[in-house]
This record gives structure tokens, C-alpha cells and sequence, in this order.
């Protein structure tokens, strides 16, 4: 048991250590600009999780990148590298935006519904994907990758030319319409957190769930690791595919839909895809091993950094691109370390 | 002497794949190393060239010690090696294969025009003809080596070592390869060649060296033995020395009526398979490996659709139909090679213990894995297989080649199926290892199950089978009862077709 619990710790070392290096090389960049790196970094990681607005502010900007994490580490961890998670939240987000004002009833029905559009519309995009990638023979990696900016542009024109909001006061803000009912209520007071945290947690418990202790689980996984010896087992191969991706969708639709109903109460042009949550989303996954419950922290951890790089720049005057580097310097030795071990792995 | 490697010892975990091996090549000579699978003889080859390194023991090439550490040095050494698993870029031509490592610039560019010109007199001037632009995934097999051996000849090499050449070749293409090897020792190399087929040995080679369990069991010229006395030393230990209980076999559970691959080239890769096996018997398939066994295999299994014919288990049809679909239907199945096919090395053992069970209300209710009795499988497995392990939830990739195979094995047995295919059950593994799970099968057979043992090691399938058919070229060459054969009739089929053998 005590070796177990050290393997347990071990998943924590790789991480940490790419945080570490990130951080530094974030100093150093801030040393650059004339900013004492140690008040800097410290600046940083007090302007994400300091105070009870600093972490609220980070905890709301986690919630669309834990989805976005989730969607990400049921696919990579099943063995399928999909990148679609952005756009299947552009898509899911948008048809919420649209849905929700036609909704007539009281709040909880016009969340139920558009909510459920929405899931419906990311495991649409995401099988689209996954069909043209088998039908094909081609990446998904790909495919996934032109979907996204194919779901950037259908929004784009959608909420420009067709959605786009009647009453608004700014006529060049590209963005659909306010919703008044349907909201998801706040959690502690006017701070901005809501209750899609919460759910955004319940589906990572329940994505562990699934993915740990299921027959369901047991088979994506095993495809993941050996596609082979899951074939050889009686896993049927596509099926399973489409299946796991089609989950993917899922979440990240919900995603898109509870980043509109929490936070931005319609759609904005480029509201999921300028701040990157699934860019982000998938670094956290693979920060976290793809392991559900692991993307919680990392989640969080991203989306701190990014509240605190804000924080600096007001106060410091450093540029917030700085968290971009440190991000970037850890999906750098996050990946590096996939392809050491995958290389590795080869070899024996 | 050319090359002498002295007291050579390797282990793999706790296989000893070269126990104090020592031998010799001398110049300008054709030195043949024969011996079964297992036998140790592509591992010492291996240390020669660098691919393996020594646990002890010394290399000297003309007296002068060596240290052979990678593939780069041993070509300083002009040592090449013909693998057995070209090592090629399939997209690139052969020419461009060929200068690989060496190429031949203008400036900062390639030289194509050069690289073509000089290609073309190389293989002139060895009488190995090939055409430099043509692409090496088009090319034929037997050309594809030809390209290989120009490659290794492009670097200069002195001293040739083929891992079993014609193991993936045409009788046609094996003809041609030993004319070369005739003609590369008549223009002064030194060659080393790693076969377990006899005749060949008996063809090209000067002397020859016999290898079994890591160890050298007999050297002589070759004009001082013959395919006999070689076939005795190569198996001799162990050969039939188990009995089986004579059974009166039942019921046919597996058919196969006129399965047939087509496959890309002409030739079908599996051409017109009739076979059954019934209740209380092991039915072997003998063959050099690459025959279409592994096809055979794919098809019954489910993995591969066959092209023509139906597949029958226990009197069900179950022709196309899913790897699932056809477990259910009672087959089990030991697959050649337990990393590829037989497990994931980054799962537990526990989760490799499952696969397949994973449907039994006994493992999971309404989809939710029961991990108590996971636990209690994987451990019994352990206990009754004698699993080499700490614990359920280690990986399967800290285990050594031969519990992973057990593993592998005793979750395919423990299905309780009555049909089995079992593929390569012993490949790799160490002889206790080997010896028990000839123990497991003989007792899975003696219960009535019906056996389907594919395997290219001769002596486990002489061992084990109550009917023997051989496959050649994906056609079932000829088929014996028990006893009816011995290794060399058997071995003639193995690589002869038997129009030629009896006329």
C-alpha cells in the first residue's frame, strides 16, 4: 500500500517541476523589465489566489477551462488526440445564446433546455470531426484543429449577420442578445463565481467515476493504451471511438453553455476562443496526467496565473503576456516529457 | 582469425539469451549459426554489431580487442548486418537508401544524378541488380533485401551477418540470395548467416555452429556433417520427451472451410485453409514463420475478415463477425506476441488480468467494474500460473518476458472456453516457463478442450499435437497423425511445396 501511495506522489513530481521552471523563466522575463522577479512572482501568485476576489475571479475563469480539461483527458486518455474542444464550446455556447431567449417558462427550464442544445450541439460537432477523421483515414489532430476555426467562423457569422443583438446600445459590439431569465444564480454574494463551478466539479467526479470503475472506462482506457490489445480483447474499436469523442463533445458543449449562462449572459464574438479555455483546457489535462480529478487543480492553477498576470500588470506594470510564456514553458516540458516517455516506451 | 568473440554472456532479467558463448569467423569464409527459436543466435549476432551489449566476454577482430558499443562503430569495423526487419524508409528510393548516412553532395545538395550513377555500378559491379530510383515500398521482398545488402556493401563492409534471410522470402528469392552469398564470399567478404533452415546451411555455408538455450552444443565443417546429425543437436534435449495420454477426440468445435486472404500481391496470402479441431486434441500448425500463420490466426480470431470461406465454432457460423461475437461464442485465444496484441504495458495487472471478462456479471453489474473480485482474478492468476509478481495493481511492464506471458496465458485459459487458439505460446520465455505452459496445455487438453496451436518452433509442436498440418506459402502443405513425421520429413514441408517434394 505504501508503495502505492508513493506512485500516487510521483504523478505530482513532473508537474510541479514544469511549474517551477515556468515560474522561473516568467522571473526572468520580469527581470527583463525591470521588475525584481521574487516581488513579481509573488505579486503573480497573490493577484491569482491572494484574496477571496482574487480567487473567485480565478475559480469563475477556471470553470470553462476544467470543462474544456475534462473533454480533453477523456480523449487524449482513451487514446485519441483531439483538439476539438474549442470549437464544439464556440458551437455549444452560441446555440445556448440563441435558445435561451426562445424559451418561455421560469429559469430553471430555459437552463435545462438550452443547456441540453447545447451538449447536443458539441457531440454533433465532435462527431463530425471523428466521422470525416475514420471515414478518412486522416488525424484527428487535424481535423479537429480546421473544425475549430470552421466553428470560430459559423459564430463569427452567425452573431454578426443573424443574432446579433436588436437592442443593443453599442451597435459594434458583435454579440447576441442579454438574457434576463435563465441565469445561473451567483454562489457568495455579487462576486462573479456561480453555481457552473459547482457543476463543473460534479462532472469531474463523475467523469473519474466513469473513467475508474466502469466497464465503459475500463474499455476506453485500454484502447488508449494498447489499441491493439483492446481489439484483440473484443472492444469494438469505432464504436468505442465514436462513443468516447462523442462524450467529449458533450462536455464541452456544456461548457460553452455555462460560460454563457454564468458569466458573459450571451454570446460575444470570440468570447471562448480570445482568453484560449481550451487551449488552456488542454495543457491542464495533460498537466494532470488526464486524470479528472488532477485537472481540478490544474484548472485552477492556469487560470490563477492568468488572474495574476493582470494583477501585475495594473500593479507592476509588467505585461500580462508573461503568463503566456510561463504557460507556454510548461506545455513545452509537459509534452516533451509525453514524447521522452512515449519514446521510451517504444524502445523496451 | 577475422573475428573471434570470446566467453559472451548476456542476460535478459532472468534469461540467459548467451551463456560463455565463444566462436569464430575467419576470413573469407561462410559461417552458418543454426539453432531454434530462443537459441540464443540473433542475440550474439546483435553484440557483434552493436545493437546488444555484452554483460561479459570480449570481441577481437584480427587479434585486436574491440569494443563494439553501436551499429556506427561496428561499420567502422566494417561489420553490416542484414536484418530481419529491413531497416529501410519505405517512401525513399533505392538509392537514396542506399548512400543513407553517406550521401553524396554537391555542395549543400544531394546528388541525385551522382547518388543513381553510383548506385547503378555498385550493384553491377556485385551482379545484385536493382534499379536506384525505384521506390522501396514498391519493390518486391526479395529485392527490397537486395537493396539492404547493397546498402551494407555501399558501406564497405567486410563482414556480412544475415538474420535469417529467407525467412520472409519466395523459393525462387531464396535461390537468388544464396547465389549471392556464393558470389560475396567468391569476391572476398566474410559472411555470417543466422537460419534455422538446414538446407541452406547445407548449400552455401563452410562451417557451421549449432546453438541451443544460449549455449554453443556443436561446431563442424560442413562437408563433415549432414542435416541429420545437425537437427539432433538442435533439438535433441527435449524432443518428445512428453507423452500424451492417448484421448479419444469428440466433437469438431472449430471448422475452417476454404478460408482464403487475397492480399495485395497475386499470390493469396492464405489460399483455400480447410481445417478442424475437435474436443481432446491439439491440432499444431508447423511452418516457418511468415506462411500465413499469423493471418490464420488474425481470421479465426475475428481480427481479420477473410476474403472467401466460412469460420464455424461449435457449430455456429460465425464467418465476418466481431473479435466479441466470436469470444462469446467460446474461443480463447494466446496471441504471438503479448506486447502488440496480449496486453498494455502502462495498465495493471489487474486491468490486463480483466480483458475479456469484462462482460461476466461476476466483473461488473449494469457497467460498474467490481474491483474485489478484479483483485481476487488477477490474484489467483498469479497464485495458480506461478506469476512472478508483488502485487495486483503493479504494472505490466515491470514484468519479465516470461510472467507476462503467463499472465497472458493463464487469462486466456482461466475463459474456460472449450476452443483455443493458442499462437507462439512459448516464444521468447525461458524453459521452465515453457515447460509449464506445456503442462497447462496438455492438461487443457486431456479436459477436453479443443486445441489450435500455431507455433514455428518444430519441437513444440512435435511435443504437443496429436495432428500436425504444415502451412507453405498460405497453403496447407501436408498434413500427419502424431508420430507419423519426424523433424526433418516435417521441415521439408516447411519449405518445400509438395508437388516438388513427391514427384
Amino acid at each position: 500500500m505504501k508503495k502505492l501511495k508513493l506512485e500516487w506522489l510521483k504523478a505530482f513530481r513532473a508537474p510541479l517541476i514544469a511549474v517551477t521552471i515556468g515560474l522561473f523563466f516568467g522571473g526572468v522575463v520580469m527581470a527583463f523589465s525591470g521588475t525584481n522577479p521574487i516581488t513579481g512572482i509573488i505579486a503573480l501568485l497573490k493577484g491569482g489566489y491572494g484574496s477571496t476576489y482574487a480567487l473567485v475571479t480565478t475559480l469563475t475563469r477556471a470553470t470553462p477551462i476544467l470543462f474544456a480539461a475534462l473533454a480533453a483527458s477523456l480523449a487524449w486518455g482513451s487514446g485519441y488526440s483531439s483538439m476539438g474542444a474549442g470549437g464544439q464550446m464556440v458551437l455549444g455556447a452560441l446555440v445556448c445564446a440563441i435558445i435561451a431567449p426562445l424559451v418561455p417558462g421560469p429559469g430553471w427550464l430555459v437552463c435545462l433546455v438550452s443547456i441540453a442544445a447545447a451538449v447536443l450541439t458539441g457531440m454533433a460537432w465532435s462527431l463530425l470531426s471523428a466521422y470525416i477523421s475514420e471515414r478518412f483515414a486522416t488525424s484527428l489532430l487535424i481535423i479537429t484543429l480546421m473544425c475549430n476555426y470552421l466553428a470560430d467562423g459559423i459564430a463569427s457569422y452567425f452573431t454578426t449577420y443573424v443574432f446579433k443583438d436588436p437592442f443593443g446600445v453599442d451597435a459594434s459590439a458583435i454579440q447576441t442578445q442579454k438574457l434576463t431569465v435563465g441565469v445561473l444564480p451567483k454562489l457568495i454574494g455579487t462576486y462573479s463565481l456561480h453555481t457552473g463551478f459547482l457543476l463543473a466539479l460534479l462532472a469531474a467526479v463523475l467523469l473519474w467515476f466513469v473513467s475508474r470503475k466502469t466497464r465503459f472506462g475500463y474499455q476506453a482506457k485500454m484502447n488508449g493504451l494498447n489499441v491493439n490489445f483492446a481489439r484483440y480483447g473484443g472492444v469494438p474499436s469505432v464504436k468505442m471511438m465514436l462513443l468516447t469523442l462523442l462524450i467529449c463533445g458533450g462536455i464541452a458543449g456544456l461548457g460553452g453553455a455555462i460560460e454563457v449562462l454564468g458569466t458573459r449572459l450571451r454570446y460575444v464574438d470570440g468570447m471562448i476562443t480570445s482568453p484560449g479555455y481550451a487551449w488552456s483546457g488542454i495543457i491542464a489535462s495533460l498537466m494532470a496526467g488526464n486524470h479528472p480529478i488532477g485537472a481540478i487543480i490544474s484548472s485552477i492553477f492556469l487560470a490563477g496565473l492568468t488572474t495574476g498576470g493582470a494583477t501585475v500588470e495594473r500593479q507592476l506594470g509588467v505585461a500580462s503576456e508573461v503568463t503566456l510564456i510561463i504557460q507556454g514553458i510548461i506545455t513545452l516540458l509537459i509534452t516533451a516529457q509525453l514524447v521522452i516517455k512515449w519514446k521510451k516506451g517504444e524502445k523496451s | 582469425m577475422l573475428v573471434e568473440m570470446k566467453h559472451i554472456t548476456k542476460r535478459y532479467g532472468e534469461v540467459i539469451a548467451n551463456d560463455d558463448v565463444s566462436l569464430a569467423l575467419e576470413e573469407n569464409e561462410i559461417l552458418a549459426i543454426v539453432g531454434e527459436n530462443g537459441a540464443g543466435k540473433t542475440t550474439i549476432m546483435k553484440i557483434l554489431y552493436g545493437l546488444e551489449h555484452p554483460d561479459a566476454g570480449e570481441i577481437f577482430i584480427r587479434g585486436q580487442k574491440v569494443l563494439i558499443t553501436s551499429p556506427r562503430a561496428a561499420m567502422a569495423h566494417h561489420i553490416g548486418m542484414v536484418q530481419q526487419h529491413f531497416m529501410l524508409f519505405d517512401t525513399l528510393s533505392a538509392a537514396e537508401n542506399i548512400v543513407y548516412q553517406n550521401e553524396i553532395r554537391k555542395g549543400i545538395f544531394f546528388d541525385h544524378k551522382k547518388t543513381n550513377q553510383t548506385v547503378l555500378e555498385l550493384s553491377q559491379s556485385y551482379g545484385l541488380p536493382i534499379d536506384p530510383q525505384a521506390i522501396v515500398q514498391q519493390l518486391p521482398i526479395g529485392s527490397q533485401q537486395r537493396v539492404e545488402i547493397l546498402k551494407i556493401l555501399y558501406q564497405q563492409s567486410q563482414i556480412i551477418i544475415f538474420d535469417e534471410p529467407s525467412a520472409v522470402l519466395t523459393p525462387l528469392e531464396v535461390e537468388e540470395l544464396l547465389k549471392t552469398m556464393k558470389q560475396l564470399k567468391a569476391m572476398g567478404k566474410s559472411l555470417i548467416l543466422i537460419t534455422h533452415k538446414l538446407q541452406e546451411v547445407m548449400d552455401v555455408a563452410d562451417r557451421v555452429i549449432v546453438m541451443r538455450q544460449g549455449k554453443v552444443t556443436f561446431e563442424s565443417k560442413v562437408t563433415d556433417t549432414n542435416v541429420k546429425e545437425l537437427t539432433y543437436h538442435m533439438v535433441k534435449r527435449h524432443l518428445n520427451t512428453r507423452t500424451l495420454k492417448p484421448q479419444n477426440p469428440g466433437e469438431v468445435q472449430l471448422e475452417l472451410k476454404h478460408i482464403s486472404v487475397y492480399g495485395n500481391s497475386a499470390k493469396k496470402e492464405l489460399d483455400d485453409i480447410s481445417l478442424c479441431v475437435r474436443s481432446f486434441e491439439i491440432v499444431g500448425i508447423a511452418g516457418v514463420s511468415g506462411n500465413g500463420q499469423s493471418l490464420l490466426a488474425r481470421v479465426v480470431s475475428g481480427l481479420l475478415d477473410s476474403d472467401a470461406g466460412e469460420l464455424f465454432i461449435k457449430g455456429q457460423n460465425l464467418t465476418h463477425q466481431s473479435v466479441h461475437s466470436i469470444r462469446q461464442a467460446g474461443l480463447s485465444h494466446v496471441p504471438d506476441d503479448r506486447y502488440l496484441w496480449g496486453s498494455a504495458r502502462e495498465a495493471t495487472l489487474g486491468e490486463n488480468a480483466l480483458m475479456g471478462f469484462e462482460y461476466r456479471p461476476d466483473f461488473t453489474q449494469k457497467g460498474i467494474l467490481k474491483s474485489q473480485k478484479i483483485k481476487h482474478l488477477t490474484n489467483s492468476l498469479i497464485d495458480r500460473y506461478q506469476i512472478k509478481a508483488d502485487e495486483w495493481q503493479q504494472k505490466m511492464s515491470q514484468l519479465s518476458g516470461g510472467n507476462a506471458q503467463k499472465l497472458v496465458v493463464g487469462r486466456e485459459f482461466e475463459q474456460n472456453s472449450e476452443v483455443l487458439l493458442v499462437n507462439e505460446p512459448t516464444r521468447g520465455i525461458d524453459i521452465g516457463a515453457m515447460e509449464f505452459i506445456h503442462q497447462q496445455l496438455v492438461e487443457k487438453r486431456d479436459n477436453g478442450c479443443a486445441i489450435l496451436l500455431i507455433s514455428s518452433d518444430l519441437n513444440e509442436i512435435m511435443t504437443l499435437s496429436d495432428r500436425i498440418i504444415v502451412l507453405f506459402e498460405g497453403r496447407i502443405n501436408a498434413t500427419f497423425v502424431r508420430g507419423e513425421a519426424d523433424a526433418r520429413q516435417l521441415g521439408l514441408y516447411m519449405v518445400k511445396r509438395y508437388e516438388e517434394i513427391e514427384t
